[in-house]
């Protein structure tokens, strides 16, 4: 008898711990609710900063809050769009972060059809200049800068190939000369390449588009994870043409990379960036005071001094580069890429990027 | 393990007890085990450490593969694809790049590996040491350094292909991305493994064959033909195995050199980051775990086994030295060459860090360095910070599996020793992925289980019968599960709520001042007011922590300020850990103050303990970690688990058993015998293996890069990011001053134990990694 004890009461005990169901954390409403008193107080604690820009950018404006808001202290990762949106995906039970600022709206619309974000009517919504475009109408999120897409062109790889011209539409990235030289960012993972992939598919249709597409994964070099990343290997010479925004291709031109910027004729699409608060943020208070802060002009004019040259969305910011904007742009459907992010990327994943051309 | 006929092992047994024998010796063998404290305790704790964070992980994984995230029902779906003629090409086209990588690079690896044995064991090569510390550096450096070299030397913009060479890359031109350029990547980064591996085979070889074969007149290439090559073909193939695991497990190198082709880990990667696919990233990973798990099972059943070079711990005597040449400067030369190679590249990523930007302008400035310290600082004191933490903890536990495994008989030991050996060995990724399945929300079974089994144990030591003993353990948990309930009626706070255990705590320790066997009280006392002074602790740490984090802000200096504001959540890991941890800590540490009561006062104690550890085991969400740096603390101690487990039991059998016999029958117990005979002998080795894994913890990145937060912030994940964001430069600067804190960590060791190296220079770097 005895052996058998203590086995069926291990059983026992396990089954019943098992089934009980975990107590409320105690009393977290009511000391929710003073610690939210505090804050407006005197607004002190972490936030937890989900960046999706270049990381030059995400530095800058965590230390530009900090000065504002000297008792927060902000920790930021740099993740790609579609990094970001896992993360928030596989964290939507235990959230580790409070705010997500940037990255293209496509991938804001998914978490918000997710109920990964917290609507939030920000008083500083006023300050937008067009808020029928770039404000969620539930206001899950808001657009905090606006980006074109642009073809970045090695200048040195340019002189060495005598006769080569610039891609100036997107057929031409699939002349022969480009073979091999082309980089792009993955669109699973990034923001920049999935709004390329979304731009082609809408001036060439779906159909035409994804014929296109297959040819154009074999032009392409490597694959990288983030969509500014081209840019950089391009200007260091790794490739000869990246497809990036063109504030990133200017920022590296200011580096002293060597790049020719160059837009498709046909038109080009852009990316409204967005911020939006974590669903569930456990420092929503300073959550706020970011997204308030975010949004009032004179933050929008800090860029430039990051080496960001996205245009402003706001009333009142002037945009550094507003040569950038006053180029073709297609009449890019948010919503519909939107909403059809997992389908496209998942396409592009299993039947593209392993379509028989790439296998050389 | 059932090997012994059932009526065999209890000869008196009954007929109708022969059946239920094997189990009944399995029990058997558990009482005994829970009559020497040293073992029980040491088994529990480490089986705890053990089935939380490898076996739990990789099962949450399996599981997951087969089962669709979003509606839960049971989906092969993503193993149909292999046969699915639409999805076959590719999904083959994925598994035919990885096994060739695999195979390319452990072929190559062990080759060099190999020769750079031979030459260092057998050629007599000048500065040898100098030359064995230039061979050992891949295994300090970040997995991806040497595929950020190779961009830098031999991109298509590199030094050597460019500048030097004036090679151009037109279209369809063979450059360094794709399949070659990572083989070649990989080989120099993990040819050092195969070297040390090799090198610790040479040098046991039992000269005296060889020195018969030659004086029986064979010549000296039908010697290495016949005599010295099979012996050390269990080297040459372990080697092998090894290597073959880690170049698949490897995902820093393909993500930035893959180019076209894709692998297994890459893919693995992409569905769980990118497309977010949980089951996909799953089921890639039981393919990838496929040929994991054979070449791990074959390298521990089979070539292991085959060894036929005893260890005997003395050294052999002297080596035979090749004395022609020509075979002597080949060998030397191909070394030599290879090891320029190798400081090229490392030479690149310093020089590289130095310039303003690489290809175009070699100015040489301090900028990224700059970049470095100010956006990064924040990564490199998490990283080394956790890095250390984790040390001590995988050292310690390693230690006490060495120890069981090698000085202790008891079931479920090889189970053990295989479970530690699975953490290090599987890819990296992989244990990622388990790590954010299992631990995301609090996995309650688990938590119930392990509360059970010490809950378990705890009573077992103070009640008798099993139904009083049941009584009392579903009596005490109760309570402990309503205490959890009261500031949800009383109104406290969280604060209140751990006040009140202090209290409980304090009231424990007036009984065991008055219960506890005389000469035993002071220590009973102590642990019980250490348990309620932890609490108190984690209440009172903010009144440290937050002035110390504001201080910190207010400073001027970039640096200072984030030092003092980092070390402020530095201290609050030490003060104020996940609640399931701390009980966990409890319930083992409870065992003692329990032991040293007056027999009366046993079971109220044991109660009150149970009911107390009860309360914060089952506090909100108990272990779901994500987020936490605990979780990455585990994940580091997991992956350097099996080089500590080796230096343990290496240097185990390196002591005879005697000693500690005699030390035993001196009438020492098992403790002190552990701490006055068997740990001074040990020590060097256990110091050895601890720089190691601290090194393996700071260069990890496949695990890891799931787990990272805003707030603990991971270095090698960072460089794979700024290789993109910051560029080459920046990645190359974060690349040395990673180098440089494992260097320091190395000499500081080497200051504070002098010798620790020279005591064991071949400590097992083998396993896992990436």
């Amino acid at each position: 008898m005895r052996r058998i004890g203590l086995f069926s009461l291990l059983v026992i005990v396990v089954l019943l711990l098992a089934a009980c169901p975990a107590p409320p954390p105690p009393a977290t409403a009511p000391e929710g609710g003073a610690a939210a008193g505090e804050a407006a107080a005197a607004p002190s604690g972490e936030l937890n900063l989900l960046c999706t820009p270049q990381v030059q950018w995400c530095e800058g404006m965590k230390a530009e809050f900090e000065k504002r808001y000297p008792d927060i202290t902000v920790n930021f990762v740099r993740m790609s769009s579609g990094e970001s949106l896992t993360r928030l995906r596989n964290e939507r039970d235990n959230p580790q972060f409070d705010i997500w600022w940037g990255g293209p709206i496509d991938s804001f619309i998914a978490a918000k059809q997710e109920g990964l974000l917290e609507a939030y009517d920000s008083p500083n919504h006023a300050n937008l200049a067009d808020p029928e475009k770039y404000l969620d109408p539930d206001k899950y999120w808001v657009g905090i800068y606006v980006g074109t897409l642009g073809f970045a062109t090695n200048k040195n790889w340019l002189a060495e190939n005598p006769g080569v011209e610039p891609p100036r539409s997107w057929d031409d990235l699939l002349k022969p000369e480009f073979q091999g030289q082309i980089m792009v960012a993955h669109p699973s993972s990034s923001g920049t390449s999935y709004t390329a992939l979304c731009t082609i598919l809408q001036i060439k249709g779906e159909e035409e588009g994804w014929e296109f597409l297959k040819q154009y994964a074999g032009q392409v070099l490597q694959f990288t994870k983030s969509g500014a990343a081209p840019a950089k290997f391009v200007g260091q010479g790794e490739a000869a043409v990246g497809i990036v925004f063109s504030h990133d291709i200017v920022a590296e031109i200011e580096n002293g990379a060597p790049l020719e910027l160059t837009f498709p004729e046909e038109g080009t699409g852009y990316e409204i960036g967005g911020m939006g608060i974590v669903a569930g943020a456990k420092n929503l208070e300073n959550a706020k005071l970011w997204y308030d802060w975010a949004l009032e002009p004179a933050t929008q004019e800090l860029g430039p001094k990051y080496q960001a040259y996205q245009a402003p969305t706001v009333k009142g910011a002037q945009a550094a580069r507003p040569e950038l904007l006053q180029v073709t742009l297609i009449d890019y459907d948010f919503q519909w890429c939107g909403e059809n992010k997992k389908a496209f990327v998942d396409k592009f994943t299993n039947e593209i990027a392993g379509a028989e051309n790439l296998r050389k | 393990m059932a090997e012994a006929s059932p009526g065999a092992v209890v000869p008196t047994a009954a007929p109708a007890q022969a059946e239920r024998s094997t189990l009944w010796r399995r029990w058997q063998e558990f009482r005994l085990i829970g009559q020497d404290p040293v073992l029980a305790l040491g088994l529990m704790a480490v089986g705890a450490f053990v089935f939380v964070f490898v076996v739990w992980p990789l099962v949450r994984v399996i599981v997951q593969g087969f089962f669709d995230p979003q509606t839960g029902e049971f989906s092969t779906v993503y193993f149909a694809q292999y046969i699915d003629p639409y999805y076959r090409g590719y999904n083959y086209w994925v598994l035919r790049n990885t096994l060739v990588m695999g195979v390319a690079t452990a072929a190559g690896g062990t080759l060099l590996g190999f020769i750079f044995a031979y030459t260092m064991v057998r050629c007599n090569v000048p500065f040898p040491r100098l030359l064995h510390t230039l061979a050992l550096l891949p295994t300090i450096s970040p997995p991806f350094a040497i595929a950020i070299a190779t961009i830098l030397l031999f991109g298509r913009a590199g030094l050597v292909t460019k500048r030097i060479l004036g090679m151009e890359f037109g279209p369809g031109a063979n450059d360094v991305y794709g399949l070659d350029g990572l083989v070649f990547v990989q080989i120099v980064t993990f040819f050092s493994v195969a070297y040390l591996i090799i090198r610790a085979m040479l040098e046991r070889l039992d000269p005296a064959m060889e020195e018969a074969a030659l004086s029986l007149g064979a010549s000296k290439y039908y010697i290495f033909r016949t005599v010295t090559l099979p012996l050390l073909i269990p080297g040459l193939a372990g080697s092998f195995l090894l290597l073959f695991v880690e170049s698949l497990a490897d995902l820093g190198n393909p993500l930035l050199l893959g180019g076209n082709v894709s692998v297994l880990s890459v893919e693995i990667f992409l569905a769980i980051n990118g497309q977010y696919d949980q089951q996909k990233g799953a089921a890639l990973s039981l393919v990838l775990l496929i040929p994991t798990l054979t070449v791990f099972l074959l390298q521990r059943y089979v070539v292991s086994r085959r060894s036929y070079i005893a260890v005997t711990g003395k050294p052999t005597g002297g080596h035979l030295q090749v004395k022609e040449p020509w075979i002597r400067w080949t060998f030397i030369g191909i070394t030599g060459l290879m090891l320029l190679l190798v400081l090229a590249l490392y030479a690149s990523i310093l020089i590289g860090s130095l310039t303003r930007l690489w290809g175009i302008d070699y100015t040489p400035d301090l900028t990224h360095y700059r970049t470095a310290f100010t956006r990064g600082l924040n990564a490199i004191l998490s990283t080394t910070f956790l890095s250390a933490v984790a040390t001590p903890v995988a050292g310690l536990i390693g230690m006490v599996i060495a120890f069981l495994v090698v000085r202790k008989a008891f079931s479920g030991k090889e189970a053990l020793d295989f479970a530690s050996n699975l953490g290090g060995a599987v890819p990296g990724t992989i244990l990622g992925i388990g790590y954010i399945l299992a631990f995301i929300n609090a996995p309650m079974g688990v938590v119930a289980v392990i509360y059970a089994l010490l809950a378990a144990y705890l009573i077992s030591t103070a009640v008798d019968g099993w139904s009083r003993r049941l009584a009392v353990l579903a009596g005490a948990t109760a309570v402990g599960y309503g205490i959890n309930w009261l500031p949800y009626y009383l109104g406290l706070d969280e604060d209140g709520w751990r006040w009140l255990l202090v209290v409980g705590f304090l009231a424990l320790a007036l009984m065991a001042g008055r219960g506890a066997v005389p000469e035993k009280r002071r220590g009973a006392v102590a642990v019980l007011v250490g348990m309620a002074l932890m609490l108190a602790l984690y209440n009172l740490a903010p009144l440290v922590t937050d002035p110390l984090a504001r201080w910190g802000r207010t400073l001027s200096g970039l640096i200072a300020s984030r030092v003092v504001t980092k070390s402020a959540s530095m201290l609050k890991v030490f003060l104020q850990p996940t609640m399931a941890i701390l009980a966990f800590t409890y319930l083992v540490a409870g065992l003692y103050p329990v032991a040293q009561m007056r027999p009366g006062w046993r079971v109220p104690l044991a109660a009150g303990i149970l009911a107390l550890s009860a309360s914060p085991m089952f506090f909100g969400t108990p272990l779901a970690l994500v987020g936490t740096p605990y979780i990455v603390i585990a994940a580091y101690a997991v992956r350097s688990l099996p080089a500590s487990v080796r230096a343990g039991v290496a240097a185990l059998q390196q002591i005879d058993p005697a000693i500690e016999e005699a030390s035993t029958s001196l009438g020492a117990d098992a403790g002190y015998t552990f701490r006055h005979v068997t740990l001074p002998l040990i020590l060097p080795a256990f110091i050895a293996g601890l720089i190691f894994a601290f090194a393996r913890h700071m260069t990890s990145l496949s695990a890891i890069i799931f787990l990272t937060t805003a707030e603990w912030p991971i270095l090698t994940v960072w460089i794979l990011s700024e290789v993109e964001q910051g560029g080459m430069s920046v990645a190359a600067a974060y690349s040395m001053i990673l180098i440089a804190i494992v260097l320091v960590a190395i000499g500081l060791t080497y200051l504070v134990v002098g010798r620790a190296f020279t005591a064991r220079p071949d400590v097992d770097l083998t396993v896992g990694g990436g």
